[in-house]
């Protein structure tokens, strides 16, 4: 990558002619985000500060490749109205990547009126730390660092136009002789049609001779459209990523030169790991299973990772105390321990035994007894009847 | 629960077979036999019914050596002796008798079991309570009371929860009930504890009212969620704040944008106006030089057409003038001529008027003159008659002048005088009557000698009165005096006589009289003369003798005034003749008034005629001068037309000159307006009052929307004042935590509640599982107490118990009729509650019997106040039902007659007139005051009252107490020798010293047993004898029983 780096500024400086440059191409970094699902504090801490983190890392990526500028394609922070601690954290790390950040408004800090854009504390710690910054807020073209950076801005949380309709109209013979590079955020037709009808951009409109690459913002995954098409997704995590097919925690290094298809190469940059575990009991044992698999998934590493568990099945009332007090372990390891429980607590034999054939302590048969009827019911009553037969157990027990 | 499986002490039968009490509060003694079954004791208020059994209650259950009140209270105020009660009972197949005394820390007990052992003391009163199963009870009359509460329906506590007692004796009713219900089930230990620990955590989870209890972790998870929500509300409200403000910007900058765009829009058209309207100004410019000009042109053309049209009118008119004169001036001659006739006739009037007026004046002075004429003979007829009327004055006159002389000469007497005058005439006569009564009298009545009398010779048939001593003589001879009686008196008479006489005749000397007649007609004389002189005096007043001579003067002086006016008038105007007459005066004076009507009249008309004539003339002059000065004017008026034409000819010149002018004037007029008709075309065409509302209109818009454009803009401003932020919060990042916070709060909450009903769904089925084994208990006490209300209110009628918590409650009753509904006890009548309650109370005792061999007693006092006489009748069915059932039945009752149907042996007490002076041992009682009698309701209401002052009414007898001055008491039942009366004592001693401990002092037993010291020193002795008694040789000497 270093090699790349020396032979394309060698030939960029023989031709006095710019053609080709190289660019790390970000969007999504969501700072500022709250992470309320995480209900530790501290952990919640964690988990925003690695946002900020992550663009340290960016900068190791840019100078490893030889990356003359930074565009990120949108959601820069994760509000349009974040706070100045943010701004100022966001501003110091962005300044301390020392090359140029071009940066479009998305969805997520949109440059509508009152936008944080306009904001004069924004505006104070941008110059202030971050001089290398300029958020292009106009859908004008501009000829930076040997290219010509096509910005798509969104003014609005929810645009029903499409942000890149302007360049239809544009007269590409004005432009510079860099390759022109467009910054957009949304989703792109055909793709994430779940998205809804806001923020759409239709590529196959643009006159895609007269484009280099395009940098798109708002998927957290990592993904190619077409040729010149990316998202770059999310550098850092944010969320459980759905399907499999969905890569966050990357950055491209893009290459890109006029009249010619970008050369992209992915770089991962996350830290933080985000799992998903779908479990099936069918019998007790399988709480081993389960311990395997997770520990699998957490090796030796702590305050790294994220889990959503997702249990269904049946467990017998012991187990399902067997396993909360794994669930309290892991817990502790993980920065979040996300769980959805289609889980049955239903007594084993032995359990319904213990519980109803006591001879000596009829009382408690005869409840346990109907609570196990009425648990049988499957209806509404059951849910009760289960739990209240965890809690018989446990006060048997005592 | 193990206590249930205890074993049940082996108590059997237990039946009371009599009572015995000395001593004891209103009884000395008494001892009453009960029957096995069923025992009826009757008496009335106050004969110690309650006492006996309180008595036989507290021989059982208390500790002989009780003191305090409860002991003070049984103490008799009117027997010496300390309380004492025996009772005879079976129990475990054998027959006992129970003795207590209690004398506080001396009190005695002694059970026997007879034909076996004995014990007392303290091992009398263990043996008891093991073979009653009770515990002895010390002072407290409450907890004493307790004992046995089930069986013993104290008076007044019919009407009590019965279940109260159930739980009292839980234990062995539980024992006996599960031993009922078969192999019932019993919850263990460990039920109780896991049922306790549920109830614990529902306990800390919710309030009685279902609500989660504040401070558990639901009641908090709740809070959470309420919080939490709050937030949410509260982020999303500033949130929209700040939406709002963007969408206000946005909108303002749209309304910018809008105001701009129409500002460029109406300029150029404000412009194009102004252009316009200038033209128009330049043209009214012109139009304001050009009309002058025009008007200046038109003017000389008409002044120049004026003069032409007036010269040609003056001559017209001047023709016409001319022609109008003639016709005026014939006129004229006509008006002249009528004017001299007119005048004329005016002349003549005035002269008729004058010989009208002559005529009327000449005819006035006629009749003046005939009119003095009249007035002079009327004044000369006047003064004729009033000359007459004053002659016939003067004649009265004269005539009442003679009349007053006449009466001047008649003596002076009055009515008066005349009456003093007869008065005194008539004393006269009666002086000389009464005189003449005492005078003699002296009737000659033939004489033929001369007969004197005194110097007077009396001839016959005289009569003579002698009042004072005459001599009558006779012949000569004969001389007699007589002597009239009466003697001085006599001569009073006489003197009175003469004073009478004397009065009058003095009188009469002053008028001038002789005699009364003549006073009498010389009054009357008088009488008539002033009569006369009235009359004439009246006849003078009638004719006005006053007046009369003025009149006369008057008259005379009016008269002569006519003449000489008639004369004048002659002078005047001599007339042609004279009236002779009056009436021929009055006849002239007549015609001449009419004749100077007439007169009048013709100078009237005359008058009229002159007036009409002047006027005439005067209508005639004035036409005649008007038409003259007609005639003047209009002469002038065609001298001055004919002047005024030559005037205008002179300034305008001739006819042809004229008409030359006229035609060039008219070409000058036509040039000016046709200039300014172009001008006026050009602004029509300009429409300068549209132009004018153009300007205003578009003025009106540009201000509008400048307006807008300005609001718009303060709006964007504001707007984007709201949106800057100091950067200190993110409305957006607070939002996405209040939802964040609020997932969680609700999950939480969710999965507490969920806990918490699982809790309460544990609580209600170990509640529900504890009820149905409590049921379970409950089910054959509630069959039994169901039996007997079957007998009360027919087949059907049932109760409910229910046992929770080791508790029986919720007694209820379901009786036939009433809808099966289930009333509460405490919701009962006082009635069904005290029936309900003895039902309970059989039930129950039948239940323990079982464990006395199928028998206890039931003692109810009184037990059914309130019950009505048909429902008590009806009782009496469930008490026999439970008799035979095996309980013994002992019915306490002050109206025994209700009990009748029972078949109870029947026993009855009686209340006693007792002396106030005890007759055994005279204990002062502490009460100060004795009342008479007690009222029957305290005794019912308060019958163990121990301050309560004893009654000092009747000592208590029944049938079987002896009439002997000293107990003890006989018993039929129990005396195991029954033998002669000394035999009693010793037995009586033999056992008092038992009951005493077995040894005392001579002193106390004695004194215990009540006796006299001979009895006792007799008893004892023989005793001492039989060897049963011991005798110590102590200070005071004391016995002791034999071994």
């Amino acid at each position: 990558m270093r090699l790349d780096c020396h032979l394309f500024h060698c030939r960029s400086n023989k031709k006095h002619r710019v053609t080709t440059v190289r660019f790390l191409h970000t969007a999504d970094w969501q700072l500022g985000k709250v992470f309320g699902g995480i209900a530790d504090p501290h952990n919640r801490v964690l988990v925003q500060h690695e946002r900020l983190a992550v663009i340290e890392r960016l900068g190791e990526v840019a100078r490893a490749g030889g990356a003359q500028f930074v565009v990120v394609a949108g959601d820069l922070f994760d509000s349009p109205s974040a706070t100045k601690a943010t701004v100022a954290a966001a501003c110091a790390a962005i300044g301390r990547l020392g090359l140029p950040v071009f940066a479009i408004p998305g969805n997520h800090d949109h440059g509508g009126p009152g936008s944080l854009w306009e904001q004069a504390f924004f505006q104070r710690e941008s110059t202030a730390l971050a001089p290398n910054l300029r958020v292009l807020l106009s859908a004008e073209p501009i000829n930076v660092a040997g290219a010509v950076l096509l910005p798509c801005p969104l003014l609005r949380r929810h645009e029903s136009a499409d942000a890149t309709a302007w360049l239809r109209a544009l007269d590409w013979t004005t432009l510079g002789a860099g390759p022109r590079i467009v910054l957009a955020h949304g989703s792109v037709q055909g793709f994430a049609e779940e998205e809804g009808a806001v923020n759409r951009l239709d590529l196959g409109r643009l006159p895609a001779a007269e484009i280099d690459y395009v940098a798109l913002g708002d998927w957290h995954g990592t993904k190619q459209i077409d040729e010149r098409a990316w998202y770059a997704g999310t550098p850092e995590q944010d969320r459980f990523a759905k399907g499999e097919s969905n890569e966050p925690g990357h950055v491209l290094l893009v290459t890109a030169t006029r009249g010619a298809l970008p050369k992209v190469e992915r770089v991962r940059t996350a830290r933080l790991r985000w799992h998903r575990l779908d479990f099936q009991f069918s019998a007790d044992a399988d709480l081993a299973r389960l311990e395997t698999e997770v520990d699998t998934l957490l090796g030796q590493r702590a305050q790294q990772d994220l889990l959503e568990l997702t249990l269904r099945g049946e467990l017998g009332i012991d187990a399902s105390t067997r396993l909360d007090s794994r669930l309290e372990a892991w817990s502790a390891r993980l920065l979040r321990l996300n769980q959805t429980r289609d889980l049955r607590i239903a007594p084993t034999r032995d359990e319904i035994e213990a519980l109803t054939l006591r001879v000596g302590d009829p009382l408690i048969a005869r409840v346990a007894t109907e609570l196990l009827a009425r648990a049988g019911s499957g209806e509404a009553a059951a849910a009760p009847a289960f739990e209240a037969l965890r809690e018989l157990h446990a006060l048997c027990r005592a | 629960m193990n206590s249930t499986r205890s074993a049940a002490p082996e108590i059997s039968a237990m039946r009371l077979e009599a009572i015995t009490i000395r001593n004891y509060r209103l009884h000395h003694a008494l001892t009453v036999e009960l029957d096995p079954a069923r025992t009826l004791i009757g008496g009335p208020n106050e004969s110690g019914k309650s006492t006996l059994i309180e008595a036989a209650h507290r021989a059982l259950f208390l500790r002989a050596k009780t003191g305090g009140e409860v002991q003070r209270g049984m103490i008799s105020r009117t027997h010496g002796g300390h309380p004492e009660v025996e009772l005879v009972f079976t129990t475990r197949g054998r027959q006992w008798r129970l003795l207590k005394r209690f004398s506080g820390a001396g009190g005695t007990a002694t059970l026997t079991e007879i034909g076996g052992q004995s014990w007392s003391g303290a091992e009398a009163e263990e043996k008891l309570h093991d073979l009653l199963g009770t515990e002895a009870i010390g002072a407290s009359a409450s907890k004493l009371r307790e004992q046995w509460a089930h069986l013993w329906v104290w008076q007044g506590c019919a009407g009590d929860d019965p279940t109260a007692h159930a739980n009292t004796h839980r234990s062995d009713l539980l024992t006996r009930l599960q031993h009922e219900g078969g192999a019932a089930v019993v919850q263990s230990q460990n039920d109780q504890r896991v049922a306790e620990a549920v109830a614990k955590r529902f306990g800390e989870l919710f309030k009685d009212n279902g609500d989660a209890r504040a401070g558990s972790s639901l009641a908090t998870a709740e809070a959470e969620e309420t919080r939490a929500t709050e937030a949410l509300a509260t982020a999303q409200q500033a949130l929209a704040r700040l939406d709002r403000a963007a969408g206000d910007f946005l909108a303002a900058e749209d309304a910018i944008r809008a105001a701009t765009e129409a500002l460029g829009q109406l300029q150029p058209q404000q412009h194009a106006v102004e252009e316009q309207l200038m033209r128009v100004a330049v043209l009214r410019s012109d139009e304001k030089l050009q009309q002058p000009a025009a008007a200046a042109a038109t003017q000389r053309f008409a002044a120049a057409g004026e003069a032409d049209t007036r010269i040609r009118r003056l001559r017209t008119e001047g023709a016409e003038a001319a022609a109008a004169l003639a016709p005026l001036e014939a006129e004229t001659a006509i008006l002249i001529t009528t004017e001299a006739e007119r005048s004329r006739q005016a002349f003549e009037a005035e002269k008729a008027v004058d010989d009208a007026n002559h005529a009327v004046s000449a005819v006035r002075l006629a009749g003046d003159l005939a009119a003095a004429q009249v007035q002079r003979f009327d004044k000369a007829a006047t003064l004729d008659q009033v000359r007459a009327r004053l002659s016939q004055v003067r004649g009265i006159r004269e005539e009442l002048r003679k009349l007053e002389a006449a009466l001047a000469e008649v003596p002076s007497i009055t009515g008066p005088k005349l009456t003093a005058l007869q008065k005194l005439e008539r004393e006269i006569g009666e002086t000389t009557a009464a005189r003449d009564a005492m005078a003699a009298g002296l009737e000659v009545l033939a004489a033929d000698q001369s007969v004197r009398l005194g110097d007077r010779t009396l001839a016959a048939g005289t009569n003579e009165i002698l009042s004072e001593e005459t001599v009558l003589e006779i012949g000569t001879g004969v001389r007699l005096l007589i002597r009239p009686g009466g003697g001085t008196s006599l001569i009073d008479a006489r003197q009175r006589v003469r004073t009478a006489e004397e009065n009058l005749r003095r009188e009469l000397d002053r008028i001038g009289l002789a005699t009364v007649d003549e006073a009498g007609q010389a009054l009357a004389k008088r009488q008539e003369l002033a009569s006369q002189i009235k009359a004439a005096t009246v006849r003078l007043d009638a004719f006005g003798a006053e007046q009369i001579e003025e009149q006369f003067s008057v008259a005379e002086q009016a008269s002569a005034a006519a003449e000489a006016d008639v004369q004048r008038r002659i002078a005047l105007a001599p007339p042609a003749d004279l009236p002779a007459t009056l009436d021929a005066a009055r006849e002239q004076s007549r015609v001449a008034v009419e004749r100077l009507q007439q007169a009048e009249r013709t100078a009237g008309a005359a008058n009229a005629e002159r007036k009409a004539a002047a006027e005439r003339l005067q209508e005639a002059r004035v036409k005649l001068a008007a038409h003259t000065q007609a005639i003047q004017r209009s002469q002038h008026a065609a001298t001055d037309l004919g002047a005024r034409l030559r005037q205008l000819v002179e300034n305008h010149g001739e006819d042809d000159a004229r008409a030359r002018l006229l035609a060039d004037l008219t070409g000058e007029k036509a040039a000016a307006d046709a200039v300014l008709t172009a001008t006026r075309a050009a602004l029509a065409e300009l429409q300068p009052e549209l132009l004018e509302r153009d300007r205003e209109r578009l003025a009106r818009a540009l201000s509008q929307h400048a307006n807008a454009l300005r609001e718009a803009e303060e709006r964007r401003a504001l707007a984007r004042g709201e949106l800057q932020r100091d950067g200190t919060t993110d409305p957006h990042a607070d939002l996405a935590l209040a939802e964040e916070r609020l997932r969680n709060a609700r999950s939480q909450s969710e999965r507490e509640q969920q806990r918490a009903e699982a809790v309460r769904l544990l609580s209600e089925l170990f509640q529900a599982e504890q009820r149905a084994l409590a049921e379970q208990f409950t089910r054959p006490l509630a069959a039994r107490i169901s039996r007997y209300l079957e007998c009360l209110f027919g087949p059907g009628a049932r109760a409910e118990v229910t046992l929770e918590a080791q508790n029986f409650s919720g007694l209820h009753l379901i009786r036939p009729g009433h809808a099966d509904e289930a009333y509460a006890f405490e919701y009962l009548s006082g009635g069904v509650r005290e029936q309900l309650a003895a039902a309970v109370r059989l039930a129950l005792a039948e239940v323990l019997a079982e464990t006395h061999d199928g028998c206890l007693p039931v003692v109810f006092d009184d037990a059914f106040a309130y019950s009505d006489p048909d429902r008590v009748q009806v009782l009496q069915r469930m008490l026999d039902v439970a008799a035979d059932r095996g309980l013994q039945i002992i019915v306490l009752s002050c109206n025994p007659a209700d009990y009748a149907t029972l078949g109870a042996k029947q026993v009855t007490l009686r209340s006693e007139t007792r002396p106030l002076v005890a007759p055994v041992k005279s204990v002062a009682p502490p009460a100060p005051v004795l009342p008479a009698a007690m009222p029957t309701v305290s005794s019912v209401a308060a019958p163990f009252n121990p301050n309560r002052p004893p009654t000092p009414a009747p000592p208590t007898t029944t049938p079987k107490i002896p009439h002997s001055p000293s107990p003890p008491a006989p018993r039929a039942s129990v005396s195991a020798t029954p033998g002669p009366v000394d035999g009693q004592r010793r037995d009586e001693l033999l056992f008092r010293l038992h009951v005493l401990g077995g040894s005392t002092d001579d002193h106390t037993l004695r004194d215990d047993l009540g006796w006299s010291t001979e009895t006792y020193e007799t008893v004892k002795a023989e005793l001492l004898a039989a060897g049963q008694l011991r005798a110590e040789l102590t200070k005071g000497g004391s016995v002791t029983l034999a071994e």
